[in-house]
């Protein structure tokens, strides 16, 4: 079968060779690393015989203690998500003049709703939101009592559908430990089918928004 | 004066003969009222729990040290270990087709069309908390002859 242009943001692996094995198994031609790995296993991955698009990815915490980071760490080597863990730091990054990527997790839910999508919408540069499912997923697998799975989860949903609406970038990302305890593709478009998303929605996240994301970074570097 | 006598008997006995009537016919119509109620819940639940049967074809990896053959054993426990013991009310799961030449199979699922997401969903997170063998579902159809040519 032909590879669709699927994008994973993130998977986190624990050596070289695991990479092969999961761009032969899945459906991703678009895959994000974590950036000391892509430095360490570089010349390894240059080798690689699939046609798959490799990014080095990095993901900062930002909260009122940090908030400085966010204007002054605008590193291009890789491809930056923040995660905000307070309303003032995320309404900061909805006000940046330049395009930016904000994680949302279960931790960042709270500062990362729909009213936060009404302000990245009257930015004025393009902002992108990387949905976690991996976070998410281990909430249902793992029974975490911090929050609960079905208030997160309805919440991830009102949040992407409100994004989806007003033409925000949406992009998935399946890390949660090292492959391959991970989430494929595939498990995350089945992910989104059970949250009720259309077949266009779904394309929109996991093929159209991820090549814009790539094609604004590239732009930028 | 008789026939004034039986003349009021007469209407007496109309009247009560009518009042006896309207309170048997306004019984009976909350009766029958809440005959055609329930009548029509069961036929709306029985609408709802209309069962469906899909088949989704998964491609099964593993890693060096599992082992694939305990795994597709497995599979269904660990399925219904993450839907729970009430979903499994409603919702079966069985494997129709193994191809241990390509790690492909194709299983049935049958129930209503939540419960088709919701193997959906756990299929795709067992992997998380049991780990061993990933599943990756690659095609979803209502017909298992759809599905027989990808298996190869």
């Amino acid at each position: 079968m032909a590879k669709e242009p699927r994008a994973n943001m993130l998977v986190f692996f624990e050596s070289c060779k695991d990479v092969v094995k999961y761009v032969a198994e899945d459906n991703a031609s678009i895959l994000g690393l974590d950036k000391s790995f892509f430095d360490l296993c570089k010349d390894y991955l240059a080798e690689l015989e699939e046609e798959v698009v490799i990014m080095p990815r990095r993901i900062i915490t930002i909260d009122r203690k940090s908030i400085g980071i966010i204007t002054t760490h605008r590193k291009l080597d890789a491809l930056t998500a923040f995660k905000p863990l307070d309303t003032q730091s995320a309404r900061v990054l909805a006000k940046i003049r330049k395009s930016t990527v904000l994680l949302v997790s279960p931790n960042s839910l709270k500062y990362v709703n729909e009213a936060q999508v009404n302000f990245l919408k009257q930015s004025h540069s393009r902002k992108f939101l990387e949905i976690a499912f991996g976070e998410f997923v281990k909430l249902l697998a793992l029974n975490s009592r911090s929050m609960h799975a079905s208030k997160a989860f309805y919440s991830l949903g009102n949040t992407m559908e409100k994004a989806l609406k007003l033409d925000i970038g949406v992009a998935a990302s399946g890390a949660i430990e090292n492959y391959p305890k991970c989430l494929f593709t595939n498990h995350i478009d089945a992910l989104l089918f059970s949250m009720g998303f259309s077949k266009r929605e779904r394309r929109m996240i996991l093929e159209v928004y991820p090549l814009e994301l790539l094609k604004v970074w590239l732009g930028e570097e | 004066m008789e026939y004034f006598i039986i003349a009021i008997i007469a209407v007496a006995l109309s009247a009560t003969s009518l009042a006896v009537a309207l309170c048997t016919a306004l019984s009976l119509r909350k009766k029958v009222s809440a005959l055609l109620d329930e009548l029509s819940m069961a036929l709306l639940a029985r609408k709802k729990s209309k069962k469906v049967k899909r088949y989704i074809l998964l491609k099964v990896v593993c890693s060096e040290e599992a082992d694939i053959k305990a795994f597709m054993m497995d599979f269904e426990n660990r399925v219904s270990k993450l839907l729970g013991g009430i979903e499994r009310m409603g919702c079966s799961l069985t494997i129709a087709s193994v191809s241990k030449i390509s790690n492909r199979m194709i299983i049935r699922v049958t129930g209503d069309y939540q419960c088709f997401k919701k193997v959906l969903v756990a299929l795709s997170i067992q992997h998380i908390l049991f780990g061993g063998c990933v599943a990756i579902p690659i095609r979803t159809s209502g017909l298992f002859s759809r599905l027989r040519k990808w298996i190869y």
